[in-house]
This record gives structure tokens, sequence and C-alpha cells, in this order.
């Protein structure tokens, strides 16, 4: 057989082997190889780290990654022709009527409904994507018998503009303690080795990776846009709401996973607001948001309290 | 290879494993505390609550000025400082809802939108604390770090709350004979010094006001921000702001630091000049 049929039907392989649930075959060979300890473990960590995790009783095992790009489905909106709405898949909603008492007037007309509403099939369909890679990272975790993995980065892009198709890619290095009790689920944390000591020794552990999103469209209705056209300084209602709802949103869809994982909080937040076009006025408000949700295993203060120190260079 | 002993990481493990743990009571939080944040203010006995914003996005549309005269733009003042309030009006709300007595790390930005209009987004976020069993009467605020708050807090101190005052000031320009006559001297623009310093001392005094109207006892790491945002470089706002705070103990408790010199090179930790986007913080 040639080379190009071989690798044409490990690539079929794979693809199958994706669609039944399973890592590709790429992925399958590197776990087997570092489980049997036959290939050098492989890390990501600065000597910092690695000294730091040791310092917390654990070891570094190897990189594992998850990663998985989906379609994100369309969602039909609401429609400002009549002033009437409608949307499918529900969420919040928020009405601007026409400040002069003008009802139903059409797109290119003066007066029209301003509305915000929340894209749940966008936020469910980032979500999934993000499932199906952290459970990837979380097999091959597993597969190296490690207890978790730490320093998690995360890449998530748009590859055909938003709304079209996502990637969602996780890399971290796997860590164990060797004799500690075997976890059905790893932890995940996207804190550096060194933090993950430092969290350690204060009385808190890593328990996953959890994610909030929110994503609200503004369609600015006539009163919003008479009041970007002014001279004067005002608050612009829908669009204070539009981006608060979506702030309250991804807040509260990430404390919602806190609680799913059954951890005490969330630490190292990291929130990103992206405003993309949509056409029109319209514009889609994305806040997203990445921590490490941890728990409590101990309320008593560090072994040694931090020493005050004054550098003299 | 012998297991090296290893208590912390053992209980660590344990309570992941479904083992225990002394968990927190309520519902579970979100913050942008960083770890080192979040350690600290346990020692103090501070637990996180939830992260917290509110934002106000402002229309800020132009106010005439004369071309030739220092003055403040006390519309744009106005409005800078109100959609600063509302967004911390509405973060304290958020705050409250979810049970804070406090929020550190207080991050108080505008952004600005484009898309053809002078959109500006005031937001404030930050993490709101709580000591659990303390009694409290509102939620202070500050932009001080968790280190800055742990030591605070152990110097003695109290946070009360925020600070801040704003204004924005028209810068005058020179009129043509003037500029003839100084082409080839190196003069004082005394109009342009007199004007930074007039703009700056109103932003300061309004927030000292601020700071006696809640019986503060004085304010820490207070900076001063000098921005033109999008109003050119003749039109800046300065935004004075800093934390009020007040004696809680009887003294100020000392910390006795231990000196270090470290040998290794440290990199050097001062502040590096901002001047290269035209906009600068001063300490």
């Amino acid at each position: 057989m040639t080379d190009q049929a071989d690798a044409q039907q490990r690539q079929q392989a794979s693809i199958a082997a994706l669609e039944r649930g399973q890592l590709p075959l790429a992925a399958q060979e590197r776990i087997e190889e570092m489980r049997e300890g036959r290939s050098a473990w492989t890390s990501d960590l600065s000597v910092a780290e690695m000294a730091a995790i040791g310092h917390a009783g654990f070891e570094p095992v190897g990189m594992v990654m998850g990663s998985s790009v989906c379609r994100i489905a369309a969602q039909w909106g609401y429609t400002t022709v009549y002033g009437l709405g409608g949307t499918t898949g529900g969420g919040r909603v928020r009405t601007y009527p026409c400040p002069h008492g003008f009802y139903g007037y059409g797109v290119g007309s003066e007066h029209r409904t301003g509305y915000n509403w929340e894209h749940r099939y966008y936020e469910a369909g980032v979500t999934e994507t993000r499932n199906l890679a952290l459970r990837r990272i979380l097999e091959e975790a597993q597969g190296v018998g490690a207890h978790g993995v730490v320093g998690v980065r995360i890449i998530k892009r748009h590859l055909e503009g938003v709304g079209n198709s996502l990637e969602f890619t996780c890399i971290g290095t796997a860590v164990r303690r060797r004799g500690g009790p075997q976890l059905r689920t790893p932890f995940m944390s996207h804190l550096d080795g060194v933090s993950f000591s430092k969290l350690l020794h204060g009385g808190y552990v890593p328990v996953a990776l959890v994610m909030g999103i929110g994503a609200m469209e503004i369609d600015p209705g006539c009163g919003t846009e008479w009041q970007l056209r002014s001279w004067s300084n005002s608050r612009i209602q829908q669009i204070s709401d539009g981006i608060e709802d979506a702030r309250m949103l991804g807040i509260n869809h990430l404390e919602s996973e806190v609680a799913t994982v059954d951890a005490d909080g969330a630490v190292g937040v990291e929130t990103d607001l992206a405003a993309y076009e949509l056409g029109g006025e319209s514009q889609l408000i994305e806040l997203f948001l990445l921590g490490t949700a941890v728990r409590r295993y101990a309320k008593e203060p560090l072994d040694v309290p931090p020493l005050p120190i004054m550098r003299l260079r | 290879m012998t297991v090296v002993p290893h208590p912390r990481a053992d209980a660590a493990l344990a309570c992941l494993a479904g083992h225990g743990g002394d968990r927190h009571q309520g519902r579970g939080f979100s913050s942008d505390l960083s770890v080192d944040e979040a350690v600290l203010l346990k020692e103090i006995g501070y637990e996180p609550r939830g992260l917290v914003v509110g934002s106000a996005v402002y229309h800020l549309g132009i106010q005439y000025s004369n071309w030739n005269t220092n003055q403040e733009m006390t519309d744009l003042t106005r409005a800078m400082y109100q959609a600063r309030q509302e967004a911390l009006a509405a973060m304290e709300r958020h705050a409250e809802q979810v049970g804070g007595q406090g929020v550190v790390g207080l991050k108080l930005e505008v952004q600005m939108h484009s898309g053809g209009h002078p959109l500006a987004e005031f937001v404030a976020m930050g993490t709101a604390v709580a000591q659990p069993g303390a009694r409290s009467s509102g939620v202070w605020v500050s932009d001080l770090s968790g280190q800055d708050l742990y030591l605070l807090i152990r110097a003695g101190y109290q946070p009360i709350g925020l600070a801040f005052g704003a204004c924005v000031y028209h810068v005058a320009h020179q009129g043509m004979s003037q500029w003839m006559g100084q082409q080839t001297q190196n003069v004082e623009l005394s109009n342009y010094t007199s004007a930074l310093y007039e703009a700056r001392e109103l932003a300061m005094t309004r927030m000292q006001d601020e700071a006696q109207r809640v019986r503060a006892q004085g304010i820490v790491a207070m900076r001063i921000d000098q921005k033109s945002h999008m109003w050119g470089s003749h039109v800046i706002e300065f935004l004075a702001i800093g934390t009020s705070v007040r004696l809680a103990a009887a003294e100020h408790q000392r910390l006795e630091p231990e000196m270090v010199v470290s040998l290794d090179d440290v990199p050097d930790q001062g502040a590096a000049p901002e001047a290269a986007s035209g906009d600068a913080t001063e300490g």
C-alpha cells in the first residue's frame, strides 16, 4: 500500500474514532506511549513551576490536550419590520418602543422599535464546543493516570467569522501525586504551576475549568439612533442595558458552572468583551469569562504567615 | 520510590475525592482575584462573594469652547463624573445582592466604542468580599489590590470607600502674534502651565471633598490620570482617584519588615513612564 493511501486510511480511522466519541489515533498512540513510560515526559512548565509543583507534592506526567471544531447554529432573530418580535431559543429580551408614539413602521422608516435579545443558540454552541474539548483533555489526563492538569491554555477562535464555525482547544500539563487516591474526574486549572502551589498551600484545591458566556444582540430602535446623532451628553439606555445584560448573563453562567462542579467559587477569572458588527446598526456583544473553580479544603491559615520584607535591591 | 508525606496535598486530594474539606458556606462565587490575593484575603478573614460589575454607556457630545481661553468644560465634567457614579452605583447594588461588604481590586475604566459615534462605556468591576459573621452597613469600594488591602488592614486601618474627582479642561490655543514672538526663544508657556495647574487642583479638591464627606482620615494610593479621550490635545480630563481610609485600631500597627538584599538581578520595579502614548499617570 502506498504512503498516501496509508495516510488516508489513518485519517478515516481518526474521523470514525471521533464520531464514536473516542480520541483521534495520533492522540491515542501518544497517551499509550506516555502511560507505558516509553517516552520522556513532556511539559511546558518553567523551572520555577516544576519546583513549585514538587513543593506542593505533585510531579509532572506529560502534556495533554483536547480540541474541537463545531458549527454554531444560526438563530432567527427579532424582526423589526412590523415592530413585532419573535425569536427561536427563548432567552432574555428587552424592547425599546419608539419614544414618539409611532408603532409598527418598517425598516428604513424613521420610527421603529429597538430590541435587545439573547443569542441562546450561540451561547449553547460555544458551550457545547468547549464541552467536547474539555472531555477530550480529561480523557487524555485519565489515560496517563494523572490527578489533574495545570497551566491550561485556551484557544478560542471563530474560523469563518462570528456565528459560523468555532475552534476550541485546551492544552496543559498533567500532574499526579504518587500514591494519591484515584479521582473520578481529574482537576483542571488555567493557573500556572507556581499559582497552583500557592493555592494549595493557601487551603484551596482546583476542581475544574469553568466558563461563562453572555451574548446579546443590540438592534437599536429609533429612540437610540436619535440619541446617537444628538450633540448632547447623555446616557444611552439601550446599549448600557445590552452590555450589562451580557455581563450579567456571563457571570450567572459561570457561577452556575461553579455550582455544577460542586466548587466553592472561581478564582483568576479572565473576562473578554467583544463586539461584532452584524450589519445595519445591529451588533452582537459577547462576554466570555474563564476561571478555575476551587474548593476550600482547609480553613486554617498558612503554615507560616507571610513575612513582610523590604527590598534593598 | 518512596512517597514524601505531604499533609496539604493529601488533604486536597481527599477533598476532591469527596471526603470532607472545610468548605465555604453559601453560594458559589466568581472572582477576578489572583491566587495571591485570594490566599492573602483568606489570611485576614475575608471570603470572596462574587465578581461584580456596573456599566453606563454615554454619548459624549462636544461642548463649544473658546479657542483662546482656559476654561473648565463643565458639561463634560458633569457627564464624566455622573457616568462613573452610575457605573459604581450599579456595581454596588450588584455587590449587595451577592452579600458583599466591600469590593476590592476595583477597575474603573472608560472604553471608547467606535462605529461612528462618540460612545464611551464606563465600567466598574471588582470582586465583592465579606467577613463571615461581621456586621456591616453599606458596601465599601476600593481600588486597592488584595495585597495592599492585606497590608492596610494589618497596619490597623480600614478602607471606607472610593474618593474621586474629575475635571475636563480646555487649554487655550495661543494667538498668532504670541506664537510669532516666541519662535526664537525658550520661554515658559505660562497659560499652559497655569491651565494644567488649575485643572489638576480642581480634580484633587473634589476628591478631597468626597473623602471629607465620609469622614476619612486620609486617601491612600491616590493617582491622577490625565487623558484626552476623544477630544484632541487641547481638551484634557484630569481624574484624581484613591481609597479613603480611617484608623480602626488605637494606633498605627508596625509591620516590622525584614530587610532583604537580593543577590539576583532584580528587574526594575519602578513605574515605567507612559509618556509615549501621550496619556500619563502620575503617582
